[in-house]
């Protein structure tokens, strides 16, 4: 961030590959829309542009471009008529497939049709309890588990306490542990 | 650790965000603690389940984004612009080596300046006190209260205002005065050469045409040093002659009488205070009256400048009463005096015009007179050989 401030402009693209995925990510199981998610980022990356001068290095980058990025999911939510009720059954816009599924991540190498099958159902569950979840709790919670930010840049993306971030964090698994109980014992076996 | 505590870090154990003994503590709570153990083993049995898969960005995205920054860097408002410079140049600003080099500069400059200042002090010994005396005089009356004589102009060695009466170059030659008295002493010089220059203004009427744009070295009145700036001892001699420049005001100002008697009260043992009594006699009275001081003053300053002078002028006052031989007397006397000896010739030349014209008229004055004929000087003592 301090070359692209100084004008080197190759220091943006660096920027852009090494955010763009986790941001992406963020922002489609946020707003559950690839498209919107699309939007949300390159308008997150052009904000940096516009406000580059205005950084500061008191905090790292990830961290501003977060919160830019935060807000900008806060903003379309709210404009967003429509509350958000996805389908089990309907095909997830912008969500490609790709990656390992928790069956690929969980089980053994032996292909198994039955628990290939239960992996997806796992799958579709898991995003539609994340999906139920409250923004505040949402939010959190995909910070932590997609983006993989610590604690600590949470509160300050989200500009709460640090113990507020983990009461949230908590109570996030809770519900989703209530969510997907019947897979608790699926996944306590897979231990 | 007990409960509460471990509640309290269990979020950060789950995430691996513990340091190792905290980490430890907790390890020993949860296998003695089954409460605790239930606890942490289902949040980590739906954080496995909860695993989202990661999803790759469209492939166009990144593009898409390069774009659209490039577009906004190219329209982005002079203000952002303006902001950006500013960041730039603040970013540098801030930098440690901006800094040491703005020391350095700042280090140089002071140093490049205090040497300047030391290498441009004269030495002590080249130091010149100046001090100002006086007030600034006031302006000459001269011009309108003299109307047919104004000696400043007509005599461009006149003394003024604040000058030495007597020129004594030892005197003159203070030492802690060297420039001012060095200055009385050329100016002092010049007048004694320009007089006899000057003097051939003279017509019939005697001296009253002045002659300004003849190259003579004319000082106005009000020029004179009472405001000027003099070193102290010159100031002194000034104040000392005092008595002079008041008698000469009174000449400036056509108070000839008065004048006649300031300078006459000078007269003893100062020729050039008596050869302004003369002048002084000659501009009130007339030159019949002036004549015998005029001769007077070239026997006491035989030899010297104002015995010069006063020849030269008693010579011209003679040849203004008619008096031709008198002053043909005098001025062939001045043939052999260097200074004087050009101006006499010329006055000779005039005199041997206007001879043949009042030649018959001049005749009787002259044997009225019973000093007709005779120079000054040849009434001098006996053992003693006239001058001219």
């Amino acid at each position: 961030m301090i070359r692209f401030q100084s004008g080197d402009r190759s220091a943006f693209a660096v920027l852009l590959r090494r955010h763009q995925a986790p941001l992406y990510n963020f922002a489609l199981r946020h707003l559950g829309n690839g498209h919107t998610a699309e939007e949300i980022v390159q308008d997150a990356f052009v904000r940096v542009v516009q406000s580059a001068a205005e950084f500061k290095h008191e905090a790292r980058f990830s961290t501003w471009v977060y919160t830019i990025a935060r807000n900008l999911c806060i903003d379309h939510l709210r404009k967003s008529a429509l509350r958000r009720h996805p389908s089990l059954d309907a095909p997830r816009q912008g969500e490609t497939g790709a990656g390992p599924t928790l069956g690929e991540q969980t089980a053994d190498a032996r292909p198994d049709v039955e628990r290939a099958a239960a992996a997806g159902e796992i799958r579709e569950q898991v995003l539609a309890a994340i999906a139920e979840l409250p923004d505040e709790q949402r939010e959190v919670f995909l910070m932590r588990e997609v983006s993989n930010l610590p604690f600590k840049e949470i509160s300050r993306i989200v500009g709460v306490p640090e113990n507020t971030v983990k009461s949230r964090m908590r109570y996030a698994l809770e519900r989703l542990q209530e969510e997907l109980s019947d897979f608790e014992e699926y996944a306590r076996a897979l231990r | 650790m007990d409960c509460e505590k471990f509640e309290a870090t269990m979020m950060d154990e789950l995430y691996g965000e513990l340091d190792e003994v905290t980490t430890a503590a907790a390890a020993r709570h949860v296998a003695g603690c089954a409460r605790c153990a239930a606890l942490f083993g289902g949040l980590r049995a739906t954080r496995r389940v909860a695993a989202i898969p990661h999803v790759d960005p469209p492939a166009g995205l990144e593009e898409r984004i390069l774009r659209a920054a490039g577009q906004v860097t190219t329209t982005m408002p002079l203000g952002r612009r303006v902001a950006r410079s500013i960041s730039i140049a603040g970013d540098w600003a801030m930098r440690p080596q901006t800094a040491m080099a703005a020391v350095f500069m700042v280090m140089l400059g002071t140093s490049m300046l205090l040497l300047r200042g030391r290498s441009s002090r004269a030495p002590a010994s080249a130091e010149i006190r100046v001090t100002e005396q006086g007030t600034p005089a006031p302006a000459a009356p001269a011009a309108s209260a003299a109307p047919q004589f104004k000696p400043a102009e007509v005599y461009p060695g006149a003394p003024v205002a604040g000058a030495r009466r007597s020129v004594e170059p030892k005197a003159l030659a203070a030492p802690a005065a060297p420039s001012q008295p060095a200055m009385d002493t050329a100016d002092d010089t010049r007048r004694r050469s320009a007089a006899s220059s000057q003097m051939a203004t003279s017509d019939e009427d005697g001296l009253a045409e002045p002659k300004a744009a003849s190259g003579a070295f004319a000082v106005a009145p009000q020029s004179a040093g009472a405001g000027a700036w003099r070193p102290a001892a010159a100031v002194a001699e000034a104040e000392a002659v005092a008595p002079f420049d008041s008698a000469l005001r009174l000449y400036q100002s056509a108070r000839y009488d008065a004048a006649a008697h300031a300078f006459d009260a000078l007269s003893p043992g100062d020729p050039n205070a008596d050869l302004w009594t003369a002048r002084a006699l000659r501009e009130g009275k007339g030159c019949r009256s002036a004549v015998a001081r005029f001769d007077k003053v070239a026997h006491r300053a035989a030899g010297a400048s104002p015995g010069w002078d006063a020849l030269l002028e008693g010579a011209l006052c003679y040849r203004s009463t008619g008096d031709f031989g008198n002053a043909r007397v005098r001025l062939n006397a001045l043939l052999s005096v260097d200074s004087h000896k050009d101006r006499a010739r010329a006055e000779l030349d005039r005199l041997s015009q206007m001879q043949p014209q009042a030649g018959v008229a001049a005749a009787p004055a002259a044997k009225a007179s019973p000093r007709a004929a005779s120079p000054p000087a040849a009434a001098a003592p006996a053992g003693g050989a006239p001058p001219y």
